[in-house]
């Protein structure tokens, strides 16, 4: 967290990539970054809610320091803007707890102060999760499987957008989709906080076939080091072939 | 940090969980409801019965906790029940966790009445959900999370008790929790944002729950719950008013109250005679349970902490 700003990804998919890059390592490298990896795994109607293709769902989330859900595709809107808020007040609290530990001592946490103080501590948190600034990439695995959910991953941003609409901290969020025909990630929305800008996205939505997590995430997390504002290199950031993808094709 | 991991605490009948600041003990009776950040059960100390809430998420406790505390303040209306305890105990030799203890509404909830509930009834509940809604308005709160399952009916005063603070937000804030249904933003008729309107508006959905044919699953497709208030003939006699609550045109709860008191007066004979039995009785003998938690004065550290933090920022 800096500067008062959380970054955020959001990751919602439907299954496993099996190609390229190791998607755990790579949400481990983008956690380090200060950036939270958040995934959401989408079932089939049919699925149980305990599917294996999905554990890595869990493990990519982990890694990133961040919090995962695996849903059926009518709970996305709940669980969306849940996993965005949760995640959020968790980077706070880690902060906060850090700089407890630099007041108190190592062994200092929240937890371990008595209950009335902690109160006061809450307070504090909570008022940061208000007012903080929130940068929330959502990358969307649009491969042939997920076509049918992409009006309830929509559906979900829209209401993602309602709940961030609402706090008093300002938020910006870019959409992402993975993979593309050419591209790793493409770039379907940049940063902006205008949640209109969404209905012009989803209609774009192209379906592609094989799903390389790893390389898109990595991709995907650039975004973040783009300075807003400065086209040049927002354009060298979206349109960067990854060259282990492409060998794989 | 690991909340991917669900926040439920499992507790058995018999269970005991002794808080390490407090030293209280309480023993598990059972299980009142579980939902997305904890769990509330029946338990009881010196026979007596409370309700305790427990989470593997230490944040939900206290922050549901400062709400309560917060509510003991407020004058008049009861808001939510009274907080007696905060703490953490070990849970079987095993995990420690953080809980709160407050006092237990025994009653039924307003999902579980709605079967035998008439329309004079359905006029009064309101009313007096108004009118403590209101007070918490005052206090510049929202309730956030209005919906049936958290509305009990006292047993003994027959009173109108709300239970569950999860969602209650500083009016002006993001509503902290909320259930889709009851929901202003769900059903795309304004913000998430805090404002006495927002639960005028849950408040409206539950009244259209309590029509038996109530069709808000189907209605859900469309978004369109003004199309299901039309076809809600039961409550026919408060159409209007809950129109009003959906579109946020109520100027506050009272105004909102005033309305429903006009049109419970006027509903035909018929409908008045129903269960009005229960009306009688209310708000005699409401003792005030001595409120067992002191406030601690605050260790004067709290202050730096708070000072570090924003200068971090
Ligand atoms: N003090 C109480 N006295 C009696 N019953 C209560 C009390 N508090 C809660 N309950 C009952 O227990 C149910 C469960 O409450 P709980 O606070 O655990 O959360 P929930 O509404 O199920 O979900 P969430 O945890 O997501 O808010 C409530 O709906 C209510 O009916």
């Amino acid at each position: 967290m800096n500067k008062g700003t959380v970054s955020q990804i959001l990751l919602i998919t439907d299954g496993c990539s099996n190609q390229g890059e190791d998607p755990v390592s790579v949400s481990q490298q983008i956690a380090q970054e200060g950036i939270t990896v958040n995934v959401i795994g989408v079932l089939e109607d049919d699925q149980t809610e305990d599917p294996t293709g999905l554990q890595e769902v869990n493990d990519i989330a982990e890694a990133g320091g961040g919090i995962s859900r695996i849903v059926y595709a009518d709970d996305l809107s709940e669980t969306v803007q849940m996993v965005t808020k949760q995640a959020m007040n968790q980077t706070i609290q880690g902060y906060v707890n850090k700089e407890l530990q630099q007041i108190f001592g190592k062994e200092a946490d929240e937890a371990s102060l008595p209950p009335e103080t902690r109160g006061e501590v809450q307070e504090v948190m909570e008022e940061l999760g208000e007012t903080c600034d929130l940068k929330v990439l959502v990358l969307v695995d649009t491969s042939a499987s997920m076509q049918n959910k992409m009006s309830s991953v929509k559906e979900s941003l829209d209401d993602l957008i309602l709940s961030l609409d609402a706090r008093a901290g300002s938020h910006y969020f870019s959409i992402y989709q993975f993979p593309t025909r050419k591209k790793v990630v493409k770039e379907l929305l940049d940063w902006t906080n205008d949640g209109n800008r969404l209905a012009k996205v989803f209609p774009k939505f192209a379906v592609g076939g094989i799903t390389p997590t790893g390389a898109a995430l990595k991709e995907a997390a650039k975004a973040f080091h783009i300075s807003m504002g400065d086209e040049v290199m927002r354009g060298a950031a979206y349109d960067v072939v990854d060259s282990s993808y492409r060998q794989s094709l | 940090m690991m909340s991917s991991i669900h926040p439920t605490v499992n507790l058995y009948k018999g269970d005991r969980i002794q808080g390490v600041w407090n030293h209280k003990q309480y023993r598990i009776e059972r299980l009142l409801g579980e939902g997305a950040r904890g769990s509330t059960y029946l338990a009881s100390i010196n026979q007596n019965l409370v309700a305790l809430k427990i989470s593997k998420d230490p944040a939900v406790i206290t922050a549901e906790s400062n709400v309560l505390r917060k509510f003991r303040k407020a004058q008049g209306v009861k808001l939510g029940p009274s907080l007696l305890d905060v703490d953490d105990g070990y849970i079987r030799q095993g995990e420690k966790y953080s809980f709160y203890v407050m006092e237990y509404v025994q009653g039924r909830t307003l999902s579980e009445h709605f079967s035998s509930i008439g329309l004079k009834r359905l006029g009064q509940i309101t009313s007096e959900l108004l009118k403590a809604l209101h007070q918490l308005h005052l206090l510049g709160f929202v309730f956030g999370d209005l919906k049936p399952d958290n509305i009990i009916i006292e047993q003994q005063t027959k009173q109108v008790r709300l239970v569950d603070v999860g969602g209650v937000t500083q009016v002006g804030r993001g509503i902290r929790e909320y259930t889709t249904f009851y929901d202003r933003g769900y059903w795309r008729l304004g913000s998430r944002k805090a404002d006495p309107q927002y639960d005028l508006f849950s408040l409206a959905i539950c009244m259209i729950q309590a029509d038996p044919s109530n069709r808000l699953k189907v209605a859900s497709q469309n978004r369109d719950v003004l199309k299901v208030l039309a076809a809600s003939q039961m409550v026919t006699p408060f159409q209007s008013v809950i129109k009003k609550a959906l579109l946020g045109k109520h100027a506050n709860a009272l105004a909102m109250k005033r309305e429903i008191d006009y049109a419970t007066k006027r509903l035909p004979v018929a409908a008045k005679a129903q269960n009005n039995k229960s009306s009688h009785r209310k708000k005699k003998g409401e003792i005030d349970r001595a409120e067992v938690l002191s406030i601690t004065s605050l260790v004067g550290i709290h202050l730096s902490v708070l000072y570090f933090i924003l200068q971090a920022l």
